[in-house]
């Protein structure tokens, strides 16, 4: 062990009105990857968590976080699921890596690495962050969190928040609510991207995880194949990917309604873009709203092929 | 200068009945017994305090949630150079300068930029355990000094203040050099040096002081070995 050395006489700086109460930090703060910290909280009476659940608590956490990367980098496509297709860049900057363990603790210290990665939509580049990464994870928990509620643009529609949340990201947290009540009473993620201490953790428990539930069983209850009409004006059109989107007002009402479409329909409704039409095609409905028409005719207000 | 010509002392709040305790600090570059000092002991502070914030339903502190071991296993930055200030066995502090950055007061001149100034655990007040030690920061903020004329740098420092309360303390001490320490002063707009893969741009929205070399001088002077 050794011994401070201790001045003997007082040092000229005392004389001079110091030392100063210092704050923790005075310089610039020290470079901070954004974390996403998860506390477990075990069943009361349990001090022990299987080795196979912390693992698949990992394996959910991971895949979380690759679907929010996805949408970080890409936008939302409600069909997405395999994360095993994501660019291999998005999932570099998407890894979790887990820091020492804190001793009589359930926190599982996960932090990304402060990297950066190019991707490219639709012919546009744009860089892809790990903060912006953390970012979407929160926004997407925050959606399906049992008392979210949003209001769109068009504020006489009152919009489902998970309507355009990719479903893998649900499942997820749908499975991860099969794990609770056995070793697990809830999981709490703690999104940080500052060393400014954040907001509160988001707890997925039992509630959440029927939230996921409920999302999932109001996609499955959708009908399709029903043939429908809309008159609107064609807002977008990404011919690479076969969608589109219909601004449709039927009196005080505005919808926007996503199109798909197949390459006999891409000229078309090329030639069509920005314009009023009328689309007919197959419908899919989820909770009576239509959330997809499948466009097989695209025309004229003034020349309706049929009655729909 | 000399390094020898100097003792870099901080004062121990703990009392005694001889009047106050002025330790002196041994500060040397970054090395393996630091690294690991961060890893064990200063994480274990930082651990401990959480745990109690997170208890308590606090929310925790900005000097919880630094990454000290990640930094500190990291590799220097070419110009950088890392410090840590022992008092036997304990790591009360460290100190990040880098080399090279060009003078805001005094154009076509460098200063030596103090990046990073931190106090360890066991000197900040908290409601688990008590300040051991005052004027880590300032003694460090010295010892930079020292560096920029060693360094060539004519004892000019730069720095941005980390908060509120680190802007505080500096304008304090520069009221107590007659307003005379930091003459250049501009509120926001100075980038900080980067770290490669950092994706933000560093201290933009920070307050960035820059040190005058006579002012400056007379804070070294206050460390002189007698």
């Amino acid at each position: 062990m050794t011994e401070p050395r201790y001045r003997t006489t007082p040092p000229r700086w005392a004389t001079a009105g110091l030392p100063l109460p210092e704050p923790a930090a005075l310089g610039t703060p020290l470079p901070f990857a954004p974390r996403l910290p998860t506390r477990i909280h075990p069943l009361r009476d349990q001090h022990l968590i299987p080795a196979p659940v912390l693992r698949d608590l990992i394996d959910h956490t991971q895949r979380l976080v690759f679907i929010a990367a996805q949408v970080a980098a890409f936008g939302q496509n409600p069909d997405f699921s395999d994360v095993r297709t994501i660019d291999k860049n998005v999932q570099r900057v998407a890894t979790l890596n887990i820091s020492p363990f804190a001793e009589g603790s359930f926190v599982i210290p996960a932090e990304l690495e402060d990297l950066s990665a190019t991707v490219t939509d639709r012919g546009e580049s744009r860089e892809l962050t790990a903060t912006a990464v953390v970012n979407s994870f929160s926004d997407l928990m925050a959606a399906l969190a049992p008392a979210a509620t949003s209001e769109t643009a068009l504020p006489a529609i009152r919009r489902d928040p998970t309507a355009g949340m990719p479903i893998g990201f649900i499942q997820t947290v749908e499975d991860i609510g099969k794990m609770l009540g056995r070793h697990i009473e809830r999981v709490d993620y703690l999104a940080e991207t500052g060393p400014v201490p954040a907001g509160r953790p988001v707890s997925v428990d039992r509630a959440f995880a029927q939230r996921a539930t409920d999302a999932l069983n109001a996609r499955k209850v959708s009908s399709q194949g029903q043939i429908v009409e809309r008159t609107g004006r064609l807002v977008s059109l990404d011919l690479q990917r076969r969608r589109g989107r219909l601004e449709v007002v039927e009196g005080d009402r505005r919808e926007s309604v996503p199109v798909v479409f197949d390459q006999s329909m891409q000229l078309p409704l090329a030639r069509r873009m920005g314009q009023l039409v009328v689309v007919v095609g197959e419908g899919t409905f989820q909770r009576g709203r239509l959330a997809s028409l499948l466009a097989l005719h695209v025309g004229d207000p003034e020349d309706i092929p049929f009655d729909a | 200068m000399n390094l020898a010509d100097y003792e870099f002392s901080v004062q121990e709040v703990a009392a005694s009945d001889d009047g106050p305790r002025f330790p002196v600090l041994d500060i040397r570059p970054q090395d393996k017994q630091a690294v690991e000092f961060f890893a064990s002991v200063w994480s274990r502070c930082q651990q401990a305090h959480t745990s109690y914030d997170a208890a308590s339903s606090r929310p925790p502190k900005g000097w919880c949630r630094w990454q000290v071991t990640q930094w500190a296993k990291s590799d220097p930055l070419e110009g950088q150079h890392r410090y840590a200030a022992w008092l036997g066995d304990v790591l009360v502090g460290f100190l990040n300068v880098r080399l090279g950055f060009p003078s805001r007061a005094t154009p076509g001149t460098e200063v030596v930029y103090v990046e990073h100034v931190a106090t360890a655990p066991g000197n900040i007040l908290t409601p688990l355990w008590g300040r051991r030690l005052i004027g880590v920061g300032t003694a460090l903020l010295a010892y930079s000094v020292l560096e920029s004329v060693n360094r060539g740098c004519g004892g000019r420092v730069g720095l941005h203040a980390a908060d509120g309360d680190a802007e505080a303390f500096y304008l304090a001490l520069n009221r107590r050099f007659g307003e005379q320490l930091f003459l250049h002063r501009e509120q926001h707009g100075v980038p900080a040096p980067r770290h490669p893969r950092q994706t933000n741009e560093p201290g933009l929205d920070q307050v960035y002081l820059e040190g005058e070399p006579s002012g400056c001088l007379t804070l070294l002077e206050g460390y002189r070995r007698d």
